[in-house]
């Protein structure tokens, strides 16, 4: 079951250039999603439609299983949103920020104290936003997104311009908040490195188009296929021509032996094959591509 | 209704410690603090013709005085600002995004912030006529010359005098609130609002027989006739500028409501 369905979503802000094609987003419930892309991939304006913030052209949303463009009121209820920088008024307190959203949904004074302290800023709650630094900002941000308890939460590149201190506070609160309080969220950035520990499903778009779309186990496996063995021995071009090794397409780089998409059994084999004809092994190691060299490689494969 | 007052709780809380709150306090107090420095220098002079029976109610000849200075530019200006300042809040903190992500219609959004404006120059007016009436006080306190203590003050007929220039200002209150929620830059709608302001006053100069279709000057005019204050003529002229006046203030409203409802990109 999905939070969020998009189906051929298409977006362009002139004749020229389609910014979106056929975005099919299937977010489900209580996951994580990690939707990736470089910069200018059409990240923020999929979620700015998820929005409302930007009229959809063609395709159809769905959130909560409804369709947004006539339940736009009653879905947002449930959405909390950061998109892009930080949106605060610098001349009111941390407090006062969140008093804005309290009378809007109608809330008690002590959701607001309960938020200040979920996102660590009780002891700022007095100072102006405008004196915050950038961390804080984007934490009292997710805090006015998290004011109304919503079942989803929207957030656009929430790590951009935090130092490794703050991306670090960032991870651990959207895993206590997905974890915990069951709070569906979808986060965008244009690094996997920094969501990759916190991500359960991820979704990469390159130019508008969705390259990948699915589970963390699903681009693992992807991982294993894109394995490669290297072997480093005492005569490599020796290796070279023995059956197992030719046989699997080996080829020599940096001086080293790399066989693409080996499992298990062909290591095994190989290893062998080296140890009976008398090579010396000095290195026999999987390279696992991590899920950056994927992204890489996926969004490269467009170019 | 009742999430159009929420938003408007919101709203109104937004404008704390806002250069628009200020600019109202300090157009307001502006010209009874320079009369008020007058009437204590120069205190020879103003109680002789305070006192002059020729100029009627001492109370209600200073405050005419103050209207008709404030009216032609300062009062406008201060409406040009305040109103250009409440709807930039938003572009300033980039804050437009969040308000449109949250669960409130684009018409709660639009009207709740432009009755923040309107309250904010309501705010101005009460401020006005209480520095106004203040600065004959305090100098009357200093001078006993002053016939101000002993002199009837209907402060009845300073509400109506208000009331009137509110509902002139209207139409800079809709316009000007619509180009702020228009430009990211507010010294665009602001530098709009001076050059329509100025350029209004000069064709009044001028004598153009056509004014009455300039919003800027409607102020102005109505102080203008009111000096004038005889013949059926005048009365026409003012009510053409009060007509002119509503005219405007319906299509400057929704102009702006309609275009911020169907703006492709928020």
């Amino acid at each position: 079951m999905n939070i969020i369905e998009t189906k051929n979503l298409n977006y362009q802000f002139n004749k020229k250039e389609k910014i979106l094609k056929s975005i099919n987003l299937q977010v489900p419930y209580e996951s994580v999603y990690g939707f990736l892309g470089p910069n200018g991939a059409g990240k923020t304006t999929t979620l700015r439609l998820l929005l409302g913030l930007l009229k959809a052209q063609e395709g159809i949303i769905q959130i909560f299983g409804k369709d947004l463009k006539s339940n736009r009121i009653e879905i947002l209820k449930n959405v909390g949103s950061l998109i892009e920088q930080p949106s605060l008024y610098g001349h009111l307190t941390g407090k006062e920020n969140l008093d804005v959203y309290r009378h809007i949904f109608a809330l008690s004074n002590n959701r607001v104290k309960e938020v200040l302290a979920l996102v660590g800023l009780s002891a700022a709650a007095n100072k102006k936003a405008k004196s915050y630094s950038l961390g804080m900002k984007q934490r009292l941000s997710i805090g006015v997104a998290l004011l109304h308890s919503p079942k989803l939460l929207i957030l656009d590149e929430p790590t951009n311009g935090l130092d490794p201190n703050g991306i670090i506070e960032m991870r651990a609160l959207i895993k206590k908040l997905n974890t915990e309080l069951g709070v569906t969220i979808i986060i965008s950035s244009h690094l996997l490195t920094e969501i990759e520990k916190v991500v359960t499903h991820i979704g990469i778009i390159n130019y508008g188009e969705m390259l990948f779309q699915g589970s963390l186990n699903e681009l693992n496996k992807l991982k294993n296929k894109q394995a490669s063995l290297i072997i480093n021995c005492n005569n490599n071009e020796a290796a070279m021509q023995l059956p197992a090794i030719i046989l699997n397409n080996a080829s020599l780089q940096n001086g080293k032996i790399v066989i693409a998409q080996a499992n298990n059994i062909i290591t095994a084999q190989i290893i062998t094959q080296l140890v009976n004809n008398n090579l010396q092994v000095y290195e026999a190691s999987m390279q696992g591509f991590d899920l950056e060299k994927i992204f890489l490689q996926i969004t490269n494969k467009q170019n | 209704m009742i999430p159009f007052l929420k938003n408007l709780r919101a709203e109104f809380l937004k404008t704390k410690r806002t250069s628009a709150f200020w600019i109202a306090f300090l157009g307001a107090g502006f010209i009874p603090f320079i009369l008020l420095i007058a009437m204590l220098a120069k205190s020879k002079n103003f109680i002789t013709q305070m006192n002059n029976p020729e100029i009627g109610n001492a109370w209600t000849s200073f405050m005419n005085n103050n209207w008709q200075v404030t009216a032609a530019f300062l009062m406008p200006m201060v409406v040009i600002c305040c109103s250009s300042l409440i709807a930039q809040i938003e572009v300033k903190n980039n804050a437009w995004k969040q308000v449109f992500a949250t669960p409130i219609s684009v018409t709660n959004i639009f009207f709740s912030k432009f009755l923040v404006v309107l309250c904010m120059v309501a705010l101005y007016f009460i401020l006005f006529i209480i520095f106004c009436s203040l600065t004959p006080l305090i100098a009357n306190t200093f001078f006993k010359g002053y016939p101000f203590f002993k002199t009837s003050y209907d402060i009845l007929y300073q509400i109506k005098y208000a009331t009137h220039f509110f509902i002139l200002l209207l139409p800079i209150m809709a316009l000007q609130f619509w180009l702020s929620m228009r430009f990211k830059n507010f010294m665009a709608s602001i530098g709009l609002g001076i050059i329509l302001l100025i350029g209004s006053i000069t064709a009044v100069g001028m004598g153009w027989d056509k004014a009455y279709l300039l919003p800027y000057s409607h102020t102005m005019q109505i102080q203008l006739f009111s000096r004038l204050n005889s013949g059926v003529n005048n009365v026409d002229k003012r009510n053409t500028i009060y007509i002119a006046s509503a005219v405007y203030s319906v299509l400057f409203t929704l102009a702006g409501y309609i275009d911020t409802l169907f703006k492709k990109e928020r």
